[in-house]
């Protein structure tokens, strides 16, 4: 009796699965949102492509961006890296983020400004193509009946965002989103490896973080930093990318050839060297970078030579506030590398930029608890979100306007 | 199905933000919600109304529905949630309507021979003939969502109590619909089951 209830209930949820997982393809974007453009028509007297194509207000950001919440997503979306002797670090990062790629070409073509970046959730990326930072390359690739594009690139001195789409009508594929089909990249600076770069010279290894699966997704973006802050040497101001990407199933690989050049002149570095102590643990907040694009921390953090091993550190995360006490959210991945001793973590975290410069950063380091069933999985409370311990003995708050280049 | 939850909630939040965006004007980033949701919503109404013509139109209503009473829309429950009320009532709406219409509902029956179905949902299909509309709503919600009976109750309009009833009553039939089902269901619910 127990087994076959046991295999009614397999039968059942076998069942639900099949419904979940039903396969038809939909695109309703274009057609609902033409229903929608003519409708306003009807409504208004206004050319529908202006209005339509009219950048986003950054005003309907500044209320709602900052949200407590913001910040989940992405520590859990992006997994932490740990970057053993990385030159270079890559991410990449599924576009959940983005319209579909009919509504992202169509803004390419014809007189309208804006690329895929400006539908980005990243409001770094979003400043970034609002600001008329963006270069689009338009680039493409096929093999084998699929395309894959790099049509835009940003470089704000702290990291590189290569927007990815791909085309291609095989079924095979599109059960994937991109960024599942893509099964390698490797990048190339001005022709030399990434270990050029690296400060040992000893490991050309790349580390790639996928997103969650999301159905019929054919937009991502690439994001590329370097390593200067933990001891590598900084991409140049302006230099020419090898970007060469794998896609499962196709023995051709997919090389593209992007030229980069940091766009943003005027970045605000402050280098404060705090340092706070709890107990056996030390943190300095060693580096702030700021850009258009990108809030940078760099932080330094001392455990006991007792705790050298990696499993007896505690899992620390770094919150950034503003004057106002609005949290900037995560944009980057939470990399950290050993500068070589065990018991020592060189750390490089990247956010979204300020909306406004504030009068003062404030930096709360926190303690994330690992579940006791799963130890990859860090645990959250009811509302879902990163359960966070906070040291408040390690809090570091900075004046800006003092510091200020 | 937790885990799953919770990247919808993640998502949820993402949305928050697009939601707010389409609340002070900006219409265009209204694509991005359609995206996110468009196959659960279009899923849920072909299994509802057998169409995919129909499912498409009824989606596309549902989506402009959503977008002309965003205003209405508070972060108290999820979008999703939100957009399933509009649906649920829309294909109730329609489905009321087609049954007026004995005409009508042969139309649909026809069009959905003519359709090129895969045995895949064809199957489906069949089930559910043996639900009644709400039952074959629950279902979806449950399935296409993993909703709690609370969450399905407030789509649905009815309560809990109620709701989890239904659920067992449904879950039953349809267990004795695929044990019926002999050589038709066996390979499907084998695989990889």
């Amino acid at each position: 009796m127990n087994n076959r209830s046991e295999l009614e209930d397999k039968e059942f949820n076998h069942l639900k699965k099949l419904i979940r997982e039903t396969h038809l393809r939909v695109d309703l974007v274009e057609k609902t949102m033409k229903r929608v453009e003519s409708s306003i028509l009807k409504d208004k007297s206004v050319d529908t492509v202006e209005r339509t194509m009219k950048p986003v207000e950054s005003t309907s950001l500044k209320d709602t961006r900052y949200s407590r919440s913001h910040r989940r997503n992405v520590l859990r979306r992006i997994m932490i890296t740990v970057a053993t002797a990385a030159a270079a670090v890559i991410i990449l990062v599924i576009g959940t983020r983005f319209t579909s790629p009919t509504t992202t070409a169509s803004i390419q073509q014809g007189p309208v400004k804006g690329t895929i970046f400006k539908y980005s959730s990243d409001y770094g990326l979003k400043n970034a193509d609002e600001k008329g930072l963006v270069t689009t390359l338009n680039r493409s690739v096929t093999h084998e009946g699929y395309t894959l594009k790099v049509p835009v690139v940003v470089y704000d001195g702290i990291r590189v965002s290569l927007g990815i789409e791909r085309q291609t009508s095989e079924q095979k594929y599109l059960k994937e989103n991109v960024g599942g089909n893509i099964s390698d990249v490797k990048v190339s600076i001005n022709g030399k490896p990434p270990q050029s770069l690296d400060p040992y010279g000893k490991s050309s290894d790349l580390f790639i973080n996928m997103g969650i699966y999301i159905y019929d997704n054919n937009t991502s973006y690439l994001q590329i930093s370097d390593m200067r802050n933990q001891g590598g040497k900084a991409f140049p101001d302006k230099f020419q990318m090898t970007l060469t990407m794998t896609v499962s199933g196709i023995s051709e690989p997919f090389q593209f050839n992007i030229p980069v050049e940091n766009m943003t002149k005027d970045i605000v570095d402050i280098t404060p060297s705090i340092t706070r102590q709890y107990e056996t643990i030390s943190l300095t907040l060693k580096k702030v970078e700021m850009t258009l694009m990108t809030t940078n921390i760099t932080t330094l953090v001392k455990f006991p030579e007792s705790m050298s091993k990696h499993e007896l550190q505690p899992d620390l995360g770094f919150a950034i506030y503003d004057d106002k006490g609005n949290e900037l959210r995560a944009v980057r991945s939470n990399v950290w590398f050993r500068s070589g001793v065990g018991n020592v973590d060189l750390t490089d975290f990247g956010y979204e930029p300020f909306v406004t410069m504030p009068k003062s950063i404030t930096m709360k380091t926190f303690k994330k608890i690992r579940s006791k069933v799963d130890k990859r999985e860090f645990m959250h409370d009811a509302n879902g979100e990163i359960i966070r311990v906070y040291y408040p003995a390690l809090e570091i708050t900075i004046p800006i306007n003092q510091v200020k280049k | 199905m937790k885990e799953s939850r919770r990247f919808d909630e993640d998502f949820d939040i993402e949305i928050m933000y697009v939601v707010d965006k389409v609340k002070t004007g900006d219409k265009q980033a209204y694509a991005l919600i359609i995206q996110r949701f468009q196959r659960q919503i279009f899923v849920y109404c072909y299994y509802l109304l057998k169409s995919q013509e129909e499912a498409e139109d009824a989606a596309q209503d549902i989506f402009i529905k959503g977008l002309e009473h965003i205003d209405r829309y508070s972060h108290t429950v999820s979008l999703s949630a939100w957009l399933y009320k509009i649906a649920h009532n829309h294909c109730v709406d329609l489905i009321k309507k087609r049954n007026k219409n004995h005409q009508s509902l042969m139309a649909y029956k026809t069009n959905r021979e003519q359709e090129k179905y895969h045995g895949y949902t064809d199957m489906i299909h069949d089930l559910l003939e043996h639900l009644h509309v709400e039952e074959r709503q629950i279902l979806l919600l449950r399935s296409l969502e993993g909703y709690s009976y609370e969450e399905i109750a407030a789509i649905m309009d009815l309560k809990p109590a109620t709701l989890r009833k239904q659920y067992e009553r449904l879950r039953k039939k349809l267990i004795k619909q695929m044990n019926k089902g002999g050589k038709v269901y066996e390979q499907p619910f084998r695989i990889g089951g």
